[in-house]
C-alpha cells in the first residue's frame, strides 16, 4: 500500500535519513522503533510531506506521491497524528475535530458521531477549548481528529508519550480497535514493547538507517532488540 | 458637547478599527507587521475615487443610489484586496524563512513604492473626494449627527460583524484560526496554508480599502501620503487590543478614536497634540503591556 | 572581497571625497561642494545607524530623531552665543542622554516592536519640534529673524569658508570610520555579532546582552548628534520637515542596500543614493530625480529578496543570511 524506496532526507546540512526502504501492506499495523534522534519523526514527516526528500521515491497505492506538499498528501488518505499531539489550543474540541475533516465535503457529521463513540469523553468536552484538555484527552482528540479525515493509513507519532501507564494501555487498545475497523496503521513508538505487541511487523531505525525488519513476534524475541529497546 | 465628541470618536474609531483588523489578522498568522497596510488603505481611497468617476458615467447607476454605493464599495474593496494579495506574493512570500526583519524591510520598500507611484502617476496634490450621497443633518438635544457619520458607523460595524461570523463559524474561518495557531499541523489537516495566508491578506486589504473610502468621504479629500498617520494609529489600536486578536483590534480602534476626539475637543491646544498623544499611547502600551489590553490570542512561538 | 581589498576600497572612497569638491569647483560645478558636504553628513548618520542596525541587528526606525535633536540643540546653543567647542560636546552629551532614556525601556522589546517604538519616538520628536513654538519656532524653523548660527571656531581656527568647513565634516567622517572599524574588531564588536546571531546563546556565553545593546544604542547617538551639529552649521537653517519618518526610512534603506554591518558597503550606498541623483539632477533636470524614490522602494524589496547581504557584503554577515534549509 505504502512503499518507500531509498529515501534520503536532509535537515539543513545533516542527513537525517540515509536511504530508507519500507513497506506497509493494507490492513497491517507496522511499527517503527528506535532511539531518540534515530529519524523516526523525520521519516513520518517525509511521508506526510512536511519535509521533502532529496532522492528516492514514495508510492502510495501504486501512485507516486513524492514531492507533494503536506496538504496535497492528505487527499490520498494519508494522515499523520503529530508528535506531541499538536491540538489547536484555541479551537474547541468540536472545531478541532471539524478541522480534521477539512478536506471532506460530506459525511462530517457521521464521522463526528463515530469519533464520539470511540472517545465518549470528547463528546462531554465538545465545547471546551483544546488547551483545557488533559494530556490523555488531548491524545484522544489528536487521534480522533486524524480519523475525521477517514484515512486509509493513519501514521501515529509517539501516541503514548507522556501518558500515565493506564492511559498508555488504553491508547494501544484503541489503536488496535481502529486497525480492526479497517485502517492501516504506521506507528512510531519509543515504547517498543507495547508497539510490537499490537503490530504485525516492525522496523528498527538507527541513525537514519533501517537496521532490522521482521515480524513483530520475531523482533520481540530478538536478542539485540531485547537489549536495546525492551530493557531485558 | 460630550456626546458630540463621543460621536466623532466613534466615527473615527470605526475607521481605525477597520484598518487595525488588517494589521492584526496578518500579524496573527505570520507574526509580521504588514507595514505596507497604510498604503493599501490609501490605495483603497483612490480606487474608490476611480470607481466613482467610472460609475457616474454609467447610466444604469443614475438614480439608483443604493446600487451605486454597493458596487462602488464592492469593486474598490475587491481591487484593494487583490493589491493586498499581490503585495504578499511579491514582497513577503519569498521571505517566509528569512530573518524576522527582512519582511519588515521589504514592506517598507513596498510602502515607498506605492506612495511614490500614486504621487507620480496619479497626483502629487490633494484630490477633492466626491460627495457620494447628500448630507443630511439630524438634530437631537444632545448631539447633531449627519448621514455620513451614520453611514460610516453602520458600514464599519456591519463589515466587522460579517468578519466575526466568517472567522467564528465558517470552515475557512476555522481553518484561518487553525493556521494562526499552528501552521505545520494545519497543513497536516489538508489545509493549504499558503492559500489561507493569501486569504488573510485579501480580507485585511479589503477592509482597509473600505476604510480608505470612508476616510476620504469623511475628510473630503485624499492624498498620496494620507496613509501613514491613520496607519500608525490603527496599528496602535491593534496593539492596544492585543495584536493578533480580532475583537481586540475593533475594541482598540474605538478606544483610540474616542481618546483622540476627546483630546482634540477638551484639552486646550489638544488638536495640535492629539497625534503626539496617539504615539505616546503606542509607545507606552508596547513598553508596559505588549500583549495589549485584551491579550493576544496567540501562543508566542 | 577580501579584507585588504576593503581597506583599499575605503581609501579610494575617502580620496574621492577629499578631492571631489575642489575638482568640481575648478570645473565650475559649484554644487559639488554642497552635495559632498551632504554626503559627508549622511555618512556620519549612516555609520551611526550601521552600528545598531548592521552590527547588533536592531531595526531603528526613529534614528532621525537624534539627528534632529543634535541639530536643534546645537542651533539653540549656537544662537545663544556658545562656542562650537562647547556646542559639540554639550549636544552630544544631551543627545546620548535622551537616547539612553529611550533605550533603557525600549531595548527589552523584541525586534519588530522595537522598530515601532523607535518609529513612534521619532514622530513624537518631530511633532514636538513642530508644535513647541516657544522653543523651536515651530514649522518656521531656526534661527528666527535677527538670530544667526555662527561659523565653527576651534580656539584659533575658524572654519569660515565653505571648503574649510567641508574638510571639517570630512575629518569627522574619517574619525567615524576609524572608530567604527575599531569597534567592529573589538571585544564588544564580537559581542554585538553574537547577539545579532543568537541573543540567547550570547547570553549564555556570559555576555551582558542588555548592557552591550544599550552601549551600541547610545554610541550610535554620538554619530547622529555630530551629524546634526554639522548639518545645522552647514545649512545654517533647520526646520522640522527635514526630520520626517521617511528620512529614517531612507537611512535604514541605505544600510540595507550597502550591506548591513559592512562599512565600505554602507558608504558606497550613501554615495550612490544621496550623491548620484543630485548630480543627475544637475545634468538631467528634476523630472528624473522624482522617480528616485520609486526605484528606491523597488530596489529595497528586490535587495531583501535576492541579495540580503547588500552590495558590499560584510563577511560575517554573508554567512548568516542564507535562509535555513529546514
Amino acid at each position: 500500500m505504502l512503499e518507500l524506496f531509498n529515501i534520503h532526507t536532509y535537515y539543513g546540512e545533516i542527513e537525517a535519513l540515509k536511504g530508507i526502504n519500507l513497506k506497509v501492506e493494507e490492513g497491517e499495523i507496522v511499527t517503527l522503533i528506535g532511539a531518540n534522534g534515530a529519524g523516526k519523526t523525520t521519516l513520518l514527516k517525509t511521508i506526510s510531506g512536511l519535509l521533502t526528500h532529496t532522492s528516492g521515491e514514495i508510492r502510495f497505492l501504486d501512485e507516486k506521491i513524492s514531492g507533494l506538499k503536506a496538504h496535497q498528501i492528505t487527499k490520498y488518505g494519508i494522515v499523520q497524528v503529530p508528535e506531541g499531539r499538536k491540538i489547536f489550543p484555541l479551537l474547541t474540541v468540536k472545531e478541532n475535530l471539524e478541522i480534521g475533516a477539512y478536506r471532506k465535503k460530506n459525511g462530517v457529521k457521521e464521522n463526528l458521531e463515530k469519533v464520539y463513540q470511540l472517545f465518549p469523553v470528547l463528546k462531554e468536552r465538545e465545547k471546551q477549548l483544546g488547551a483545557t484538555l488533559s494530556g490523555g484527552e488531548q491524545q484522544m482528540l489528536a487521534i480522533g481528529r486524524g480519523l475525521m479525515a477517514e484515512p486509509k493509513i493513519l501514521m501515529l507519532d509517539e501516541p503514548s508519550m507522556g501518558l500515565a501507564p493506564i492511559l498508555v494501555e488504553k491508547i494501544f487498545q484503541i489503536i488496535k480497535e481502529i486497525n480492526q475497523q479497517g485502517t492501516t496503521i504506521l506507528l512510531v513508538e519509543q515504547n517498543a514493547y507495547q508497539a510490537l505487541n499490537i503490530a504485525a511487523r516492525g522496523y528498527v531505525l538507527e541513525t537514519g538507517k533501517i537496521v532490522l525488519s521482521d515480524t513483530a513476534k520475531n523482533l520481540l524475541n530478538n536478542e539485540a532488540v531485547k537489549k536495546a529497546y525492551l530493557g531485558k | 458637547m460630550f456626546f458630540q465628541q463621543l460621536l466623532n470618536g466613534v466615527t473615527l474609531g470605526s475607521i481605525y478599527a477597520l484598518i487595525a483588523l488588517g494589521y492584526t489578522m496578518v500579524y496573527g498568522i505570520l507574526l509580521m507587521i504588514n507595514f505596507a497596510h497604510s498604503e493599501i488603505f490609501m490605495s483603497g481611497a483612490f480606487f474608490g475615487y476611480f470607481f466613482y468617476q467610472l460609475f457616474s458615467r454609467i447610466s444604469f447607476f443614475q438614480e439608483k443610489i443604493f446600487f451605486f454605493i454597493f458596487f462602488l464599495f464592492l469593486c474598490s474593496m475587491f481591487s484593494t484586496a487583490l493589491l493586498g494579495i499581490f503585495i504578499e506574493q511579491v514582497a513577503y512570500k519569498p521571505l517566509r524563512r528569512a530573518p524576522r526583519l527582512a519582511p519588515l524591510i521589504s514592506a517598507i520598500g513596498v510602502s515607498i513604492f506605492i506612495q511614490n507611484f500614486f504621487m507620480l502617476f496619479v497626483s502629487n496634490q490633494s484630490v477633492a473626494y466626491p460627495q457620494i450621497f447628500p448630507l443630511k443633518k439630524y438634530n437631537f438635544s444632545l448631539l447633531e449627527i449627519n448621514s455620513l457619520q451614520i453611514f460610516i458607523i453602520f458600514l464599519s460595524i456591519s463589515l466587522m460583524l460579517v468578519l466575526r461570523f466568517f472567522i467564528q463559524y465558517t470552515k475557512l474561518g476555522k481553518a484561518t484560526r487553525a493556521v494562526s495557531q499552528d501552521r505545520e499541523t494545519a497543513s497536516l489537516m489538508g489545509i493549504n496554508v499558503n492559500r489561507i495566508i493569501s486569504l488573510t491578506f485579501f480580507i485585511g486589504a479589503g477592509l482597509g480599502g473600505a476604510a480608505g473610502i470612508l476616510n476620504g468621504m469623511y475628510y473630503g479629500s485624499i492624498k498620496y501620503n494620507m496613509g501613514f498617520l491613520p496607519g500608525i494609529k490603527a496599528f496602535t489600536a491593534a496593539v492596544l487590543g492585543g495584536i493578533g486578536n480580532i475583537s481586540g483590534a475593533m475594541f482598540g480602534g474605538y478606544i483610540l478614536g474616542i481618546c483622540e476626539a476627546f483630546t482634540a475637543g477638551f484639552i486646550p491646544g489638544g488638536a495640535e497634540w492629539k497625534d503626539v498623544f496617539a504615539f505616546a499611547i503606542l509607545i507606552l502600551v508596547l513598553l508596559l503591556k505588549p500583549s495589549g489590553l485584551l491579550g493576544t490570542q496567540l501562543k508566542k512561538v | 572581497m577580501i579584507f585588504i581589498e576593503k581597506k583599499i576600497f575605503l581609501f579610494l572612497l575617502i580620496f574621492f571625497l577629499l578631492f571631489l569638491p575642489p575638482l568640481g569647483q575648478s570645473l565650475g560645478m559649484y554644487y559639488t561642494l554642497h552635495i559632498s558636504a551632504l554626503i559627508g553628513i549622511y555618512l556620519l548618520l549612516i555609520l551611526g545607524l550601521n552600528l545598531i542596525l548592521g552590527f547588533v541587528g536592531l531595526l531603528d526606525l526613529g534614528f532621525i530623531a537624534f539627528y534632529a535633536c543634535g541639530a536643534y540643540l546645537s542651533a539653540l546653543l549656537s544662537i545663544r552665543g556658545w562656542n562650537f567647542c562647547l556646542v559639540l560636546p554639550a549636544t552630544i552629551i544631551l543627545t546620548v542622554l535622551l537616547r539612553l532614556l529611550l533605550g533603557l525601556p525600549a531595548l527589552r522589546l523584541r525586534g519588530d516592536y522595537l522598530a515601532i517604538v523607535t518609529l513612534g519616538f521619532g514622530e513624537i520628536m518631530r511633532l514636538v519640534l513642530n508644535n513647541w513654538d516657544g522653543l523651536t519656532n515651530g514649522p518656521k524653523g531656526l534661527p528666527r529673524v535677527g538670530e544667526a548660527i555662527s561659523s565653527p571656531k576651534f580656539f584659533f581656527l575658524t572654519f569660515q569658508s565653505d571648503l574649510s568647513f567641508y574638510y571639517l565634516i570630512l575629518f569627522f567622517v574619517i574619525l567615524g570610520i576609524i572608530v567604527s572599524r575599531r569597534l567592529d574588531n573589538s571585544r564588544i564588536g564580537r559581542a554585538w555579532i553574537a547577539i545579532r546571531e543568537d541573543e540567547l546563546a550570547a547570553e549564555t556565553c556570559g555576555i551582558n546582552v542588555d548592557k552591550v545593546k544599550l552601549f551600541a544604542f547610545c554610541f550610535s547617538a554620538i554619530y547622529a548628534a555630530t551629524a546634526g551639529v554639522l548639518y545645522t552649521h552647514w545649512i545654517k537653517f533647520i526646520s522640522p520637515e527635514s526630520f520626517t519618518f521617511w528620512e529614517s526610512v531612507l537611512l535604514v534603506s541605505m544600510v540595507v542596500l550597502g550591506g548591513m554591518g559592512s562599512i565600505p558597503g554602507v558608504i558606497l550606498a550613501t554615495i550612490l543614493v544621496i550623491g548620484v541623483p543630485e548630480f543627475l539632477r544637475g545634468l538631467l533636470g528634476t523630472q528624473l530625480v522624482n522617480y528616485r524614490m520609486l526605484f528606491f522602494g523597488l530596489g529595497l524589496v528586490l535587495m531583501v529578496i535576492f541579495r540580503p547581504q547588500g552590495i558590499v557584503p560584510s563577511k560575517r554577515r554573508e554567512l548568516e543570511l542564507h535562509p535555513s534549509n529546514e
